[in-house]
């Protein structure tokens, strides 16, 4: 009976497509002919492996962060060896038997750059003085007191950039240029052997990638439980919409997959990874923007401007990205080096070079 | 909107059918049933043993004549060794994608073509004179990839590479291990091919798991996915973001990454057709698919794999040896290549065996 099914949808694909050419108004997209469910409730789904990385890291940044307690040293083979999962670092002892690790999933050439990340987060730690231009250390905000951060003397808050990168480098690249690659889910990768309680290699590959989105699987009905990307996803939803966007092309694609239906499934493909990285540019725009308004608030500012540069970072990790890489090292260039320097007009071109590139010139100042 | 009605009984009349076929080559028909058999002793006799007889030959010569350099030390003696390893090197290319059966058991592709070679470990081990070259981390420290390295360098002329080779007994014994490796690795699966194998793999005339044409498809596959992957696509960047990596390819330092694809190419093509090593195009699965009247679009799938062997074999061709230099002077060349070998691997992989029976079994691409 399922085989019955193809032939009808490209009956149907057709019919469609001939009234098209006789009604010039735009027609909505044809139904396919087989259900999507409305939450990431599909056989043989298994994406165990995402969840214990998005759990490694954030453990690492739950170590990281106690470095921004004036005195606190953090330990670079501490943390290089949760990075690598080896000698039992994390105090969750199921991710230290897991088999699983953080740095052999992240993008390859990137991989060592991380553990440099993380010697200068160590090395600032050292300090005993409270950071300032030219000094590292805890700096502290002077009108909210919780808000205290670790930086190196550049101001650079060394955890938002190591959990922003991975954020990018790990779970942005495995889903967009890994798992949402040809060479996972394209059709030469066997989509008829079903292995029990993970599918076939294609459906498997394709949880993996929404495991890596960091959402509950009836997300965004439900959000609680979002981490990582489901968490700025959904901080920018108000005017980007990127939360049920993203879903429902997940949700679309896994049954397009199971239903062999490559060309649905290859529109998922554009879909996430457009409305995946459009949220980046959202989110570094809005940070853009709170940076501008606590410019004078060191602590505040270098904080925004670490989140920034993370973020920026990531951009690179999408095999069909909207921006060119003349245009982000005009963007490192924006940024410089000593956040103590930034200067408000500078933020301003990373702002409009972002909002042009994305078409968020209308929602710029209110991301 | 009778016409239409009319088009979408047709289509659905025709997949329905198509559907039909699929389901019965899922079990190749027992009533007229294909000469497997002939098919398997053309593999056998016409392709696999005499591939592996004239490997062999390529590696004794060569070994031969890097025996000759050691005593005389002459750099026209080290030309010829250089010469030898290209050719056994080449010819290794057409035996690659036999790995099942004793080659299995020798695994005779990590064991002899693991690249990018470990250079720093080369050189570790020549230093220490003490290493285990069947130990797993030698894995890439050995093979013809190491010897590209020991023979040509990196950036060093020919007579330094003789001079460092001939002057460093450790040097020369690194290498004459290699040899004597490779030499035992090969005569063991040719004794066994010829006493044993050979009327095993004949005699297997199913497709299923543990199959010879299982086994063969497999394989073919495997070795398609490698030439893809491995030759082609990482070197341009494939795997990371479009930033190339000329140094992972194949014989790197002789710069010989070209020809070896086509050659594997080549065989991959050899075993489809069942064309023999003197050109003689015998049983193969070209006359298997026809057979079972497998169909592609409007005509036959064999006629549809035919034409994909073409068009990739050209635009592979297309590009400038080595690889290394063409990933950064002219990617659009050899992404056109990689273009058409991802579109062969569909067919191969996911047309052929439905219509055989077949399953794959290897793994491939990221997961867990």
């Amino acid at each position: 009976m399922k085989k019955i099914i193809y032939p009808t949808l490209v009956s149907i694909l057709l019919i469609t497509a001939c009234e098209k050419e006789k009604s010039p108004e735009p027609t909505p997209e044809p139904e396919p002919s087989y259900t999507v469910p409305t939450t990431y409730n599909f056989s043989n789904v298994n994406y165990s492996g995402q969840t214990t990385r998005l759990d490694m890291v954030a453990e690492i940044k739950t170590y990281m962060n106690t470095g921004n307690t004036m005195g606190a040293v953090l330990s670079s083979q501490k943390l290089k060896e949760m990075y690598q999962n080896i000698n039992n670092q994390f105090s969750n002892s199921s991710l230290n038997t897991s088999g699983k690790n953080i740095k052999s999933k992240v993008f390859s050439l990137d991989q060592t750059i991380f553990e440099g990340f993380m010697d200068s987060l160590a090395a600032a730690s050292i300090s005993t003085v409270s950071g300032s231009n030219g000094v590292a250390g805890v700096v502290v905000s002077p009108t909210n007191s919780a808000k205290k951060y670790l930086c190196d003397k550049n101001g650079v808050e060394w955890t938002q950039v190591i959990e922003k990168g991975l954020m990018g480098a790990l779970m942005y690249y495995q889903t967009v240029a890994v798992y949402l690659d040809e060479s996972s889910i394209g059709n030469s990768v066997d989509n008829s052997t079903v292995v029990v309680g993970e599918g076939t290699a294609m459906e498997h590959h394709w949880d993996e990638a929404f495991g890596y989105f960091g959402v509950p699987v009836d997300f965004p009905t439900n959000t609680v439980g979002m981490r990582f990307w489901g968490k700025y996803c959904n901080d920018r939803n108000t005017i980007l919409s990127t939360n049920s966007e993203i879903m429902n092309a997940f949700l679309k694609g896994r049954a397009a997959i199971s239903n062999k239906d490559y060309t649905v499934r290859d529109a998922q493909v554009t879909i996430v990874r457009d409305a995946w990285e459009k949220v980046i540019a959202a989110t570094i725009i809005s940070y853009v923007n709170a940076t501008k308004t606590n410019l004078s608030d060191d602590a505040v500012r270098n904080h925004n401007l670490s989140e920034i540069k993370g973020f920026l970072m990531n951009l690179k990790y999408n095999p069909t990205k909207k921006i060119s890489n003349a245009q982000l090292i005009q963007l490192e260039g924006y940024l410089g080096t000593n956040f103590y320097s930034i200067t408000s007009t500078s933020l301003d071109q990373i702002r409009d070079l972002l909002s042009s590139v994305y078409g968020l010139d209308a929602v710029k100042t209110t991301l | 909107m009778k016409p239409l009605k009319l088009l979408f009984l047709l289509i659905c009349t025709v997949f329905f059918f198509y559907s039909c076929d699929k389901d019965k080559d899922n079990n190749p028909e027992p009533d007229n049933p294909f000469d497997k058999e002939g098919l398997l002793i053309n593999y056998a006799d016409a392709i696999i043993l005499p591939n592996y007889n004239s490997f062999k030959l390529s590696l004794d010569s060569l070994v031969l004549s890097f025996d000759v350099f050691k005593t005389s030390a002459s750099l026209s003696d080290f030309q010829l060794v250089k010469q030898k390893l290209h050719v056994a090197y080449l010819k290794y290319q057409t035996i690659s994608l036999t790995e099942f059966g004793p080659a299995e058991s020798e695994i005779v592709r990590m064991n002899f073509n693991v690249f990018p070679t470990d250079t720093a470990q080369i050189i570790a081990n020549i230093a220490s004179g003490t290493y285990d070259l069947s130990a797993a981390s030698n894995l890439d420290a050995k093979g013809f990839p190491a010897l590209d390295y020991l023979f040509y360098g990196k950036n060093s002329s020919e007579n330094s590479m003789s001079n460092l080779l001939s002057s460093s007994t450790t040097r020369k014994q690194y290498v004459t291990d290699i040899l004597n490796e490779m030499t035992t690795k090969t005569n063991a699966v040719i004794t066994t091919w010829n006493t044993t194998y050979r009327s095993q793999f004949i005699s297997s005339l199913n497709t299923d798991i543990g199959s010879s044409i299982g086994y063969l498809v497999n394989q073919l596959n495997f070795e398609l996915d490698y030439l893809k992957n491995a030759k082609v696509g990482i070197p341009l960047g494939k795997k990371t973001l479009n930033i190339p990596l000329p140094e992972k390819c194949e014989a790197y330092f002789g710069t010989q990454s070209l020809p070896y694809a086509v050659a594997t190419l080549n065989i991959i093509e050899d075993i489809y057709l069942g064309r023999s090593k003197a050109g003689i195009d015998g049983k193969g699965f070209d006359d298997y698919l026809n057979h079972l009247g497998a169909s592609y679009g409007s005509g036959t799938l064999d006629a549809a794999i035919k034409n994909q062997f073409s068009i990739a074999k050209t635009k592979l061709a297309a590009i400038s040896n080595p690889i290394s230099v063409e990933v950064i002077s002219n990617p659009n060349t050899v992404d056109a290549a990689y273009v058409e070998l991802v579109k062969l691997l569909v067919l191969l992989k996911t047309d052929m065996p439905s219509n055989l029976g077949v399953i794959i079994t290897y793994q491939d691409g990221d997961g867990d």
